[in-house]
This record gives structure tokens, sequence and C-alpha cells, in this order.
């Protein structure tokens, strides 16, 4: 190919490629400016795990089965009990959140819904210590209404 | 448990010793400074104005190591656009003063984050993304070869949970550091530090 | 005194910005010329095969979404699942086969992008990287809505799947494919004619077909060499004997040719993807398969297709909650050193575009 005939395809290349860059520009932006605005967040994300509070006892749904501690992958659940027969309490539900894989198995295999993904995920600290989630901190975490509606609504159907 | 390495504590004589010459301008002039009626005010506005400098170009170095990589890929890509914050990565320690420790970490890649870490010039960062670098995560029980937890290498400054991370949680943790940064007394410290060295390691008369 | 030349050996990583993770090549040369390649690997070993002798078959989901290669999350646990249901003998609902179906694919063109894009920024196309990861974006959005997770989801289970779409998910699939196939054409305008990419990738890096088999290279490696292999066809798991797709083979073998095979693959499995929506039956998504299972005692070997190429699970059962012994046929693994034949008389400077063309994870190599 004579150098002329390069020059020209070169120059017929740029030009398509430089016009989907100008016709990008036209489109509407995808950046999201986050501080201010944040994008919709599904409710099914896998964000912090969280004992959400019954408005009906005004206490957690847990029945202390340890199902979610035998099931998780990381093993990072605690959970202690004191007391026999009814009146059996918490008296620790440890999770760590700096161990855990945001897998949701806990999620799933909890028989009363005691354990849910709250789509929130703005976690970051100094100490590695803050990372452990305390009964206290997991109550606090979750919302006041339920948000994570969509695996609610599916064992319910 | 053990990761290859001596550690080195913090402060100690590997890095080659300031000249006196380099050293005594800006330490005698923070003291200076320092001690006139009302200079503390004015160093704190030097100060509080290099650190808004330095807290809006925190230059990330492009360490990925494993899947919190790819998050921190599409932070940097188009929807979240970290260069906003004027984090801009670079590809050299030389020039980063930020290592963002992104997945889980070998006992054989540790040497080499350290190493990495130590090229950083000072005032340097480190934030640890994901699980997996901040203890071990799914890779801490039953396992031979993953480092549980990056700070057993390198001090951490931030801690983002997450398997992996949302890019906002990476840039919430950035917002975070860059919060501390704004706090810190940036010049009297530097001036402490290279004090306290001149004061050990001052050659003896005689 | 004659003229003699001295080889140089250099070092490439662990810390490189376009090894694509932690991966050291060892390039020794002469003058500009490279005379071998051997990459060290090892980096990013996390011993997967062996955490998951120790965790139940249930659990193992969750690891494979992160040992393995963690780009292409659900073809793992596709893997891994399909190995368990085969020797545990469990019949997966039809329509959990479709949901595998069509998620395989969208994971396979959100991996696609993640290799463009940073392929793209090794040989200085800035503008692909954005481009690519404003689409990737769309597609793990369209996974957060169903699975929960953008990249690492453990979705399928052991029997089906763990959810069923939310309303309206349907029709913003099909929105994003509508969106999603112009944006191809917008890729091969910006890149397929540009004289500076076609100099650096076009019979750049070739390897011949023999060398493909010999070095057991798979997937868009293997198909850009000739190798017509893809497991879909010739051992279709799942419902992949179902749909009309093409497998896109070249021959060159070069640079070019593994670049026009994954542009391909995005368009067929944006067919797929549809064929998946249209044909998609109602019905049960997960079979009755208890949290504590056991699989009989026995061995099972599974191929499935990945975006890299040939994925092998083998498991072995003694009968228990866990598996006693897993392989990972890893497709990375085996591409990486196909690396070695095709660098060989390469000039350093295509060093990269080698390496990106290959589109290796280095958690796949390592595992």
């Amino acid at each position: 190919m004579s150098l002329v005939g390069r020059v020209i395809r070169a120059a017929a290349a740029l030009g398509i490629g430089l016009s989907v860059t100008l016709r990008t520009m036209f489109r509407h932006k995808v950046t999201v400016k986050y501080p201010v605005e944040r994008l919709p967040v599904s409710h099914r994300f896998h964000g912090l795990l969280a004992l959400p509070i019954d408005p009906e006892t005004g206490n957690d749904r847990c029945i202390i089965c340890f199902k979610c501690e035998r099931i998780c992958p990381d093993r990072c659940i605690h959970i202690e009990a004191e007391g026999k027969g009814k009146e059996r309490v918490l008296s620790r539900f440890d999770i760590e959140m700096d161990k855990c894989c945001y897998c949701g198995l806990c999620v799933e295999v909890c028989p009363t819904e005691a354990i849910v993904f709250v789509p929130h995920y703005e976690t970051s600290t100094y100490h590695r210590g803050r990372l452990l989630y305390a009964l206290d901190d997991l109550h606090a975490a979750a919302p006041k209404e339920p948000v994570a509606t969509g695996i609610i609504k599916r064992r319910r159907a | 448990m053990s990761t290859g390495f001596v550690e080195t504590p913090a402060g100690s004589s590997t890095e080659p010793l300031p000249r006196r010459s380099q050293i005594a301008p800006i330490a005698r002039a923070v003291e200076i400074l320092d001690n006139l009626p009302g200079g503390g005010l004015i160093l704190t506005t030097i100060e509080s104005a290099l650190n808004w400098g330095r807290a809006s170009s925190l230059w990330p170095l492009t360490f990925g190591l494993a899947c919190c990589a790819i998050e921190m890929m599409a932070a940097f890509a188009s929807r979240f656009d970290l260069d906003r914050f004027g984090v801009i990565p670079r590809a050299t320690p030389r020039q980063a003063d930020l290592m963002i420790v992104a997945g889980r970490c070998s006992i054989k890649m540790a040497p080499i984050v350290r190493r990495l870490w130590e090229q950083m010039p000072e005032p340097r960062y480190v934030i640890s993304m994901g699980s997996c670098a901040t203890c071990g995560g799914p890779f801490y029980y039953d396992n031979y070869s993953i480092l549980k937890g990056i700070d057993q290498v390198v001090p951490v400054d931030v801690y983002v949970p997450g398997c992996p991370p949302r890019p906002e949680a990476l840039i919430e943790g950035i917002l975070k550091l860059q919060e501390q940064i704004k706090k810190e007394p940036f010049l009297r410290q530097h001036a402490a530090a290279l004090a306290a060295r001149r004061h050990t390691h001052a050659p003896r008369a005689g | 005194m004659a003229l003699r030349t001295e080889e140089l050996m250099l070092n490439m990583g662990p810390q490189h910005p376009s090894t694509h993770g932690v991966l050291r090549l060892v390039v020794t040369l002469d003058g500009e010329n490279i005379v071998d390649v051997q990459p060290d690997i090892g980096y990013l070993h996390s011993s997967v095969e062996k955490m998951m002798e120790y965790r139940t078959y249930v659990q193992n989901v969750a690891l494979t979404d992160r040992g393995m290669d963690y780009l292409v999350a659900l073809n793992n646990e596709e893997a891994y699942c399909l190995a368990v249901e085969t020797l545990a003998g469990i019949e997966v609902p039809e329509r959990a086969r479709y949901i595998r179906v069509l998620f395989n694919e969208l994971n396979r063109i959100a991996s696609h992008l993640v290799w463009l894009g940073t392929w793209g920024i090794d040989l200085g196309a800035t503008t692909v990287f954005l481009y690519c990861f404003r689409e990737r974006e769309m597609i793990l959005d369209l996974f957060e809505k169903v699975t929960g997770g953008r990249l690492h989801h453990v979705y399928y289970r052991v029997g089906g799947v763990y959810a069923d779409f939310p309303e309206g998910w349907v029709e913003e699939c099909t929105g994003f494919l509508d969106y999603f196939l112009p944006r191809v054409d917008e890729y091969h305008q910006l890149l397929t004619a540009n004289p500076i990419f076609l100099a650096r990738t076009r019979g750049v890096g070739v390897m011949s077909r023999q060398g493909a088999i010999a070095m057991g290279a798979s997937g868009p490696v293997g198909r850009a060499s000739g190798v017509a292999q893809d497991i879909r066809k010739v051992a279709p798991y799942e419902v992949y004997d179902r749909f009309e797709f093409d497998v896109p083979v070249e021959t060159e073998g070069d640079c070019y040719a593994r670049y026009l095979v994954r542009m391909e693959e995005m368009r067929q499995s944006v067919r797929i993807i549809r064929q998946a929506l249209r044909g998609l039956p109602g019905g049960e998504i997960r079979a009755r398969v208890p949290m504590t299972m056991k699989a009989p005692r026995g061995e099972v070997y599974v191929r499935t297709e990945s975006p890299r190429g040939d994925l092998g699970m083998f498991l072995v059962s003694d009968g228990g909650e866990t598996p006693y012994r897993v392989k990972i046929r890893a497709p990375s693994f085996s591409n990486l050193y196909a690396l070695t034949e095709m660098m060989k008389g390469w000039k350093i400077a295509d060093v990269i575009a080698i390496l990106g063309s290959i589109d290796i994870v280095l958690s796949d190599v390592d595992r």
C-alpha cells in the first residue's frame, strides 16, 4: 500500500473512532456523584448482617438453633446461650464482619428470619476491632422497617 | 504466625539518615514559629492548607491482588470515577502515597507487599480493602497459604469490609482517610520526627 | 574480535501494572528479542482445593466464587454444582437450568468486557476501558437485583438456584441486550480499523493449531488457533443443546484472531440469552436437597465452558458430608503455559499485548 493510501486509511479510522466518542459525549452521563447522590441498591443486596427487632415482642426473633453458626463457611458467627428450656436467652451473638464473606447462607437457613441482610455498605473503620459486631451492634444495624423484602417475600410466598 | 521475614520497628534506622543541612531549615522554622506569640495559629493555618492539598491528591498505587482489584478498577472506571477526588492511579510506588491492598495476600506475596510499602515516600497510607486483606476472610481457617490479615506486614489506616466491597464502600473508605489526613498535625509531626532523629544520631563531638 | 551478544534476564512483576494480577514473568532477552519466557506462578495460591475438603457440599459454593476464577463466579458455581449433582444423581428443575444458562452467558459477557477494557488500556486505548466498564456495571446491576452480589453471588445451589427473578427483571434484561449489541459495534469502530491497534496485534504472538493442541490451550485461545472445540457444543451440559448459536473459529492464531473470537462470542452470548429468556419455562427453581446433603461414594469429572476455556471439576466422595478430594482443571493455567510458545521470537514490547490477549486470571492459575 502506498504511503498516501495508508495515511488516508489511518485518518478515516481515526475519524470513525472519534465519532464514537463524540456521540457518547451527547448521551446521558453515567457517573454517579457518590457522596452526594447514591445509586439505588437492590433489596437483595448482600450488605451488612443484622438482627432486626420484632415490634411485637420488642426482642429479636432468634430462637438459638445454631443453624447459622453451623452453616457459615467462614465460621464467623459465634452464639452462646444461657438457661434451659423456655428460658433460654442469647448471651452472645457475635459476627466477625471482617471475616464474613457475605455469602448469605446464614440468611437462607434461618428458620425465623432473625438474621437478615440490610443493603447498607458504608462500614469502613479505622480499627479492625470495630468490625466485631456484638448483639447490640447487630440490633442497631437493623433498620426500623424491614428492608430485606426481596428475601422475606419469597419465603412467605 | 511467621511471615517469613523480620519485622523492623517503626522509625528504625533502615533508611539513610538525612544530612544536617536538610533537617535544619524545616525543623528550625517550625520550632521558631511555634514559639512566637500567635505563631501556633499561623502554623496551624499553614498545616491545614497543606493537609487540604495532601488529602485532595491521594495517589494510590495500582496494586491489585485478587477479586477486590476488579471492584477497585470499577471504582476508577466511568460510573464511580475516583478522579473526582483527585485519586489518580499511579503505576509505581515511588509516585504513590496510598496503597490499596485489594484482595487476599499469600505468604509468598507478603514480602513484596512490604517492599512496595517501603518504597513509597512518606507520608504513606494503606487501605485494606475487603475481608481477605483485613484478616484472611474466607481463607482464615484450614488454609496454609494466605496471610491472615495484611496488617501483619504493613500498618493499615482504614479497613473496608466487604467481599468484595462495593466501589462506593471503597470511596467511603478513601473519604474516611481524607478526613484523617486533614486532622493530622503534619508539620509538627514532621519536625518532631526529624528532631528526634537528629538527637539520637547526632555525631559525637571529639 | 568477533562481536558477541549476551542474553539478558528481565523480571516482570509480580507488581506490574499490566500483568493482570500477581504474575511474575522471567523473560530472557537477546537485545529486544525474546528468547524465552518462564511464568512464575503461585503468588495468589489460596489452597482452595484443600479447603474444599473441609467444607460441606453446600458451603463449598461460597468458596468456588472466590478461590477460583473471580471474574466468572457463576461459571465456577456451575461447574461445581454440576459435579455434585452428577455425583448424587440430583435432577435439576427445568426452569433452574434455563436460569443457569442465562446467568452463565451474562457472566461471560461481563468477563469479556473486563478483558477488552484492560487489554485496551495495555495497548493504549483508555476509552475502551471506560466504555466496557460502563456496560459491565449494567450487567452487575442485573446480577445484584437477582443474586444480591455484584462479583460473588453464591446464587447456584446444589439442585437449582437460590431465588427467582424479581418483577420486571426479564424486561430489564431484554432492554439491556437491545442496548448492548450496538455497543459491540462501537468497540469494533474504536479498535478494529485502528492502524495502531492492528499494528500491535495482527500477526503478533502466533500460535499454530498443533501448538495449541499440544499445550492444552482451550477456549477463545484455542479457537483462535483453529481448534474448533466448545464444550457447549461437543458435550452439552444443562440445556445448551436446545439453543442455536455459532462457535466463532479463526485460523490465524494471532492476538487479533483472539480478539475477534471474543468479540463474536459476546454476540453469540446475547443470542443465547435471548433464546433462554424466550423459552423460560415456569415451575420450580430448586430440587429438594437438604442443607446437610451427603454424596454417595464415587468420583466424577465434569467439563464446562468457562469464558477462559475448558473448566473441569473432579470430585471424589467417600460418602460423607464433605468431598474427599477436589481437583480443578483451570483453563487459565493451560493457557498461561501456551504463552511460552507464543512469545518466542517477538519483541519485548509485544509481551504485554500477547499476555493481555490470552486473558488469564491469576486466581484461576494458582487456585
